[in-house]
């Protein structure tokens, strides 16, 4: 017994040193000199990658993929905490809506992308606009926060509601003051997961974004070009987008992995 | 949605705006089997998803396995493996890219070539671009299923297993009369969720192959992709997605309605 253990020790250790590779590898490029950044056996560190990456103006593409972000995930939160507490609290016709919302979530972008482009792009002159990308971002990302948050509210005892109303308040004050405090952590994994989804998008940028609103993706993906690729930059800049996300999960892994199984439920 | 419906029908390009209204009735979806490209396209899309799901499930239910059979510190395995799934998608494929690039560049090949003196050029061929995009994904999404299947194993009650550690039963057995039954419902969500995300991987083969070589790795959501808004037939592209679309709403009623009976 004691050996089998030791032996799925080494084996998990294994593993996770594997799935670790890359992330270490991210770190290693983000810091190695621009000289020898294409040569996996020299090592080495720096930080002029990320000075000449802010030079290059990356400093304005977070600024907008930030700005895109923060709009998207309040308009996400507001909409799906409210759908998700209605539905929770009249729950006829509520397995339809829900079912509804899981299979707008499962269609492949590439799918919405031309409907994306047709309407918000052409159609309302969206094109290159920081409100053509939060548009059919929120569209995307609502149903995905109203699936993390309604099983919170379906958690919250009706009988609470009751009691305030009882008590005297309206049913704008039960909703603000009673719910929304006690479904606070499954509202930050909500946003958490939003924020993550549009901070990280790349196929609707690509379409609906121009030159003006360059998103952090974007950006990534403009350093690579078909003659040449700035491999120092491109990893900086990775590095930059990356590592806050990584440690914010390795925080608050906890409840974040608990929002991920709960909005795979359907 | 109804706009990709519409247009699907129509004869949209896009350097021609009032194209949008030129009906043309089915021809898009009757050209469709008849382009050689979407057919292999769709062909590829299907040994993808088939070979990565695959890959993902196990791989995922190992390390399940493997996590939940340790008496201590299985929380520090789990905070590290859910640590891939929350990598921007395009930077792991910038990594998987600088992993697996040709000359002295790409990480694997400097060490194969320093250690063995041989080298792979991964990206010229399309089998072995295609199973880089695969690792790539299952890098990413194995650990979402061994997430799923975590949560399905603590879920398994605590006197079952008691009981099966009294009754001598093998390992090999209660794997294949507790495990599997309890988790029966766990691997079915998996393997929806992943085939989704199966069907929506864009990113890595914009920047690992660039639908190359020779447009072999070009799935179905690149080439739908590329026919609408490099090509221009939007209208074209339209009848594809609707396609999809149709087939994943079929998909989900199924195993929903599945789901329910479990």
């Amino acid at each position: 017994m004691k050996l089998k253990n030791l032996l799925s020790y080494l084996i998990v250790s294994l593993l996770a040193f594997v799935f670790l590779v890359p992330i270490l590898m991210l770190v290693i490029m983000a810091f190695k000199p621009n000289t020898i950044v294409t040569n996996p056996l020299a090592f080495g560190f720096s930080l002029e990658n990320f000075f000449r990456l802010f030079e290059m103006g990356f400093g304005v593409n977070i600024y907008n993929s930030l700005v895109i972000a923060v709009i998207t995930v309040f308009l996400t939160t507001a909409l799906g905490t409210i759908a998700g507490y209605f539905s929770s609290r009249f729950p006829h016709g509520a397995t339809f809506y829900q079912r509804f919302m899981f299979t707008l979530r499962i269609i492949p972008p590439s799918a919405f992308m031309i409907g994306i482009f047709y309407l918000v792009a052409y159609q309302l002159g969206g094109y290159d606009t920081w409100w053509g990308m939060v548009l059919p971002m929120t569209a995307l990302q609502t149903p995905l926060v109203f699936l993390i948050i309604k099983p919170f509210f379906d958690g919250i005892s009706r009988e609470l509601d009751e009691a305030a109303l009882v008590d005297g308040c309206s049913y704008f004050q039960v909703f603000t003051k009673i719910i929304l405090p006690v479904a606070k952590n499954g509202i930050l994994v909500g946003m958490f997961f939003s924020f993550i989804y549009t901070y990280y998008d790349f196929a609707t940028a690509l379409v609906v974004i121009g030159s003006e609103w360059k998103t952090v993706t974007l950006a990534l993906a403009g350093l690579k070009t078909q003659r040449i690729i700035r491999w120092g930059e491109l990893f900086a800049g990775a590095f930059i987008a990356t590592i806050p996300i990584i440690v914010i999960s390795i925080i608050f892994n906890k409840y974040i992995i608990r929002g991920l199984l709960i909005s795979t439920k359907g | 949605m109804l706009n990709v419906f519409r247009l699907s029908f129509t004869a949209y390009t896009i350097p021609d705006p009032l194209s949008a209204n030129k009906y043309i009735g089915f021809a898009n979806y009757v050209f469709l089997p008849y382009d050689p490209l979407f057919v292999r396209s769709l062909t590829v899309t299907g040994i993808f998803v088939v070979v990565a799901l695959s890959l993902e499930l196990i791989l995922g239910f190992f390390l399940a396995y493997l996590v939940f059979s340790l008496p201590k510190f299985s929380y520090i395995y789990r905070v590290i493996f859910s640590l891939p799934i929350m990598i921007m998608p395009l930077v792991s494929a910038y990594l998987f890219y600088m992993l697996f690039a040709s000359g002295t560049m790409g990480w694997i090949n400097a060490y194969l070539s320093l250690f063995f003196k041989t080298q792979i050029a991964w990206l010229s061929y399309p089998w072995t671009a295609l199973f880089v995009l695969i690792m790539e994904h299952v890098y990413r999404y194995s650990t979402f299923a061994f997430l799923i299947f975590f949560a399905g194993f603590t879920s398994i009650p605590k006197d079952i297993l008691d009981a099966s550690l009294m009754e001598t039963v093998s390992e090999k057995q209660r794997i294949r009369y507790i495990y599997l039954p309890f988790l029966k419902p766990h691997i079915v969500t998996a393997a929806v969720l992943l085939l989704i995300d199966l069907l929506k991987v864009f990113d890595s083969i914009w920047i690992i192959t660039g639908g190359g070589p020779e447009r072999f790795t070009e799935l179905l959501n690149y080439y739908i992709f590329k026919t609408s808004f490099q090509l221009y037939h939007v209208g074209y592209g339209s009848a594809m997605a609707t396609l999809i679309i149709i087939f994943l709403i079929i998909v989900t009623i199924l195993t929903i309605g599945r789901k329910m009976e479990v």
